[in-house]
C-alpha cells in the first residue's frame, strides 16, 4: 500500500520536486559564486572580519527559499486533492483514513528532507572550503530555523487546503502565518542558538496537524 | 484517536503563537515610553543634577534640593561632562579642587560606557575566533584568526589551514602558565582601527584570568592574580586613552570591578544593587571622580565615587513602573502570561537572541476575564448541544490560558460525531 500511495503522490509533485532541487541547489551555488567574486575584491580577512564584527550575513539569498519550497510542495500535493474533492477517493480506499493521511504527509516530508539535505550539503560543503569551521557552525545554526519553516509551511499548506470551510481556512492561515513569522524574528547570525531545539519540537508536534482537517472533511463538514 | 491528539497539538501551538503575537499587537497599539531621568554629578558643587524629559515640554534640570537651572547653567556646573563645548566657549575652569584642568588631559581621562543587559552576550560571541594583533609596530588586520579550544590554533584565512608552527609556539606559552583548555570568556577589541593593541583577556576552563599579547610574533602571556572566590561572569575590554585600565569585570555575585593595567590590580566598585541581566549601568569616569548610574524598571540610582573607590555621594529616585500604570494593569488583566521570543524594546534582555521566555501569572488580575470566558465557553457548549464530558480539557485550557485558549479552541473546534 505504501508503494502505490507514494507513486500517486510522486506523480503529483515530480515536476515541482525537480524544480525545487534545481532552484534550491542553484541558488546555493549562485550565492557562492557571488561570494567568490566578492572575495576577489575584498581580502578574506576583511571579509571574515565583517562577518564576525559587523553582523554581516553572507547567506541572506538563502533565506526564504526553504519556506517557498515547502509551500510549493504542499500546494502541489494537496491542491489536486481538493479540486473536485478527489481526496474522497483516497479516503474511501480500504485502508485506515488516518494512515492514508499520514502516508501522504510522510511522503511530502521525505521529499522535502531530500531537497533540503541537498541544499544543506552544498551550503556547508562549499562554505567549509572558503571559511573556518566556526563561521560555518554559526551559519548552520542560523539556517536551521529557515529549513524548519519550510516544513511548517508544508504542514500548514496541507491543513489549509484540506479544510472544507473557508472561514476556518482563513483562521488557520492567520495562525499559521504568525507561526511562520516566529522563525524569522531576528536577522543576526547565531540568534536562534537557544531556540532551535524548541522550534524543532514544535514542528514535529505540528506534523500530524493535517489529520484534523482530514477528519473534518471526512465527517462532511461544509 | 490520533485526530483528537492532532487537535490538541494544534490548540497548543495556537496558544503559543497567540501568547507571542497578541501581546505584541497590544504593545504596538498602546505601549508608552517611560522617560528615565538623566543624572549628572558636578565636582564644582558636589551635587547631582537631574534632567527629566517630558513628551509635551522641555524641562529644566534641577539639583537634589529642587533648584532649577537652565541648560547652559547646568553645563557650566558640570565641566567634566561638557568639557569640549565649555572649552570652545572658553568657560572651562583652570582647576577644580586643586587639580589642573585642560582639555587634553580631560580627553585622555574621559570614559563613558554602559552595560545594557543585551550587550553582555551577543550572537557574534558564538564565533569564538579572534584576530591577534601585533602589539609592536603598525596595526594591520592579520591574515590569520586565533581559536583556543584543545590548544591554541591560528587559522590562515587564505588557505583555511592551521599554521602549525605558530600554534605550537603559542600553545607552549599557554601551557607554561598553567592555562586549562578550552578558553571561556574572550575580551578584547577586534577592530583594526585603533592606536594600540592590548591583546586579549581570556579566562580558562577553571575560571582563571590571563592576558595574551603578541610582540614581534612572540607570545606574551601572563597570568592575572584574581581575588579568592572571585568568579568572572562578564568581562568587557575598554580601550582607554590614558592606558590606565583594561577591563570592566562583572563577577558571579554581580559586583562591578575594574581591572587596572598597573600590576593587573582588580578593584571592586561600591555599587551593590546592580543585577546585570536586568538593569542597565552607565559608567562615567574622568580625572576627578567616577559616576555610576543604575537604571531599573522603576528606579534610578546614581553614585559618585572618588578615585580611591569610596562613595562620595549617592542619589536615588523611584517612579511608577509600567505594571502599575493603566496600560500595565490592562495588560495583566487581559493576558495571564506571555511568550517572549525577544524582549520588547523597553526591556532589552536578550534582544539579539531568540529564546522561549514564559512570563506571567505574577498576580491574579487575569481571574476576572478567565471567569467570563469560561462562562461564554460553557454557554457555547450548551448552545451547540455538546456533552460536557468531551469538553473538560477545553474548559481547563480556557481556565488556565484565558484569551489565548479561548481563541484557540474556537478556531480548532471540538466536534462530536
Amino acid at each position: 500500500m505504501w508503494k502505490s500511495m507514494f507513486y500517486k503522490e510522486w506523480i503529483k509533485i515530480r515536476l515541482v520536486f525537480w524544480l525545487s532541487v534545481i532552484v534550491g541547489v542553484g541558488v546555493t551555488l549562485a550565492m557562492y559564486m557571488i561570494i567568490r567574486s566578492e572575495l576577489a575584491d575584498t581580502p578574506v580577512n576583511h571579509y571574515l572580519w565583517k562577518i564576525m564584527n559587523r553582523d554581516f550575513v553572507f547567506f541572506t539569498l538563502f533565506k526564504f527559499l526553504p519556506l517557498g519550497i515547502g509551500l510549493l510542495i504542499g500546494l502541489a500535493q494537496f491542491i489536486p486533492e481538493m479540486t473536485e474533492k478527489r481526496i474522497k477517493l483516497t479516503l474511501h480506499l480500504p485502508i485506515n483514513e488516518e494512515k492514508a493521511g499520514l502516508q501522504m504527509v510522510a511522503f511530502g516530508v521525505m521529499s522535502l528532507t531530500i531537497i533540503f539535505s541537498l541544499m544543506f550539503l552544498v551550503f556547508i560543503g562549499i562554505g567549509r572550503y572558503y571559511f573556518p569551521y566556526e563561521i560555518i557552525r554559526v551559519a548552520a545554526i542560523t539556517v536551521a530555523p529557515w529549513f524548519m519553516s519550510g516544513f511548517a509551511a508544508f504542514f500548514i499548506a496541507g491543513m489549509v487546503a484540506i479544510e472544507p470551510i473557508w472561514k476556518y481556512r482563513i483562521a488557520y492561515l492567520v495562525i499559521g502565518g504568525l507561526f511562520i513569522k516566529m522563525f524569522f524574528i531576528l536577522w543576526k547570525a547565531g540568534s536562534y542558538i537557544y531556540a532551535n531545539g524548541f522550534f524543532l519540537i514544535l514542528v514535529v508536534l505540528f506534523s500530524i496537524s493535517i489529520l484534523f482537517s482530514i477528519y473534518r472533511f471526512r465527517k462532511g463538514e461544509m | 484517536m490520533l485526530h483528537k491528539l492532532s487537535r490538541y497539538l494544534l490548540v497548543m501551538i495556537a496558544i503559543l503563537v497567540l501568547a507571542y503575537s497578541v501581546p505584541i499587537l497590544y504593545n504596538t497599539l498602546f505601549d508608552k515610553r517611560i522617560n528615565t531621568p538623566h543624572i549628572l554629578y558636578s565636582a564644582l558643587n558636589d551635587d547631582f543634577y537631574i534632567s527629566r524629559y517630558d513628551e509635551k515640554k522641555v524641562l529644566n534640570p534641577v539639583d537634589t534640593k529642587g533648584k532649577e537651572y537652565t541648560q547652559t547653567e547646568m553645563m557650566e556646573q558640570c565641566p567634566m561632562m561638557f568639557a569640549t563645548s565649555l572649552h570652545q566657549s572658553g568657560l572651562l575652569p583652570d582647576s577644580i579642587d586643586g587639580v589642573k584642568i585642560d582639555i587634553e588631559t580631560w580627553h585622555q581621562n574621559f570614559i563613558m560606557y554602559g552595560f545594557v543587559p543585551h550587550s553582555l552576550r551577543r550572537p557574534a560571541d558564538e564565533y569564538r575566533l579572534f584576530p591577534l594583533y601585533e602589539s609592536t609596530g603598525k596595526i594591520a588586520l592579520p591574515g590569520d584568526l586565533c581559536r583556543i579550544k584543545k590548544r591554541v590554533e591560528f587559522v590562515n584565512v587564505q588557505s583555511n589551514e592551521v599554521n602549525e608552527e605558530k600554534s605550537l609556539l603559542f600553545t607552549k606559552a599557554f601551557e607554561k602558565e598553567g592555562f586549562v583548555f578550552p578558553a571561556q570568556i574572550l575580551a578584547g577589541n577586534p577592530s583594526h582601527r585603533k592606536n594600540r593593541a592590548d591583546g586579549w583577556f581570556i579566562t580558562d576552563n577553571i575560571g582563571d584570568l590571563f592576558h595574551l599579547k603578541m610582540e614581534n610574533g612572540q607570545p606574551v602571556f601572563n597570568r592575572i592574580e584574581i581575588p579568592e572566590d572571585f568568579q568572572i561572569k562578564y568581562m568587557q575590554y575598554l580601550e582607554v586613552e590614558n592606558e590606565k585600565l583594561y577591563c570592566f569585570i562583572i563577577s558571579e555575585d554581580n559586583r562591578l570591578n575594574i581591572l587596572y593595567s598597573k600590576d593587573y590590580e582588580i578593584v571592586e566598585i561600591p555599587v551593590y544593587d546592580y543585577i546585570p541581566e536586568e538593569h542597565t549601568i552607565y559608567i562615567m569616569g574622568n580625572m576627578l571622580f567616577w559616576m555610576f548610574q543604575v537604571n531599573t524598571e522603576n528606579s534610578i540610582a546614581a553614585y559618585a565615587v572618588d578615585l580611591d573607590h569610596n562613595i562620595i555621594d549617592s542619589y536615588y529616585e523611584e517612579f511608577q513602573p509600567k505594571s502599575e500604570m493603566l496600560i500595565g494593569k490592562a495588560y495583566h488583566f487581559l493576558f495571564p502570561f506571555t511568550l517572549k521570543l525577544t524582549q520588547p524594546r523597553s526591556d532589552p534582555k536578550y534582544i539579539d537572541f531568540v529564546k522561549f521566555n514564559f512570563d506571567g501569572y505574577s498576580n491574579f488580575s487575569w481571574v476576572y476575564l478567565h471567569a467570563v470566558l469560561l462562562g461564554v465557553s460553557v454557554f457555547l457548549i450548551r448552545k451547540r448541544k455538546l456533552r460536557f464530558k468531551n469538553n473538560i480539557i477545553d474548559l481547563l485550557l480556557v481556565a488556565a490560558t484565558g484569551l489565548f485558549g479561548f481563541i484557540a479552541i474556537n478556531v480548532f473546534q471540538n466536534k462530536e460525531y
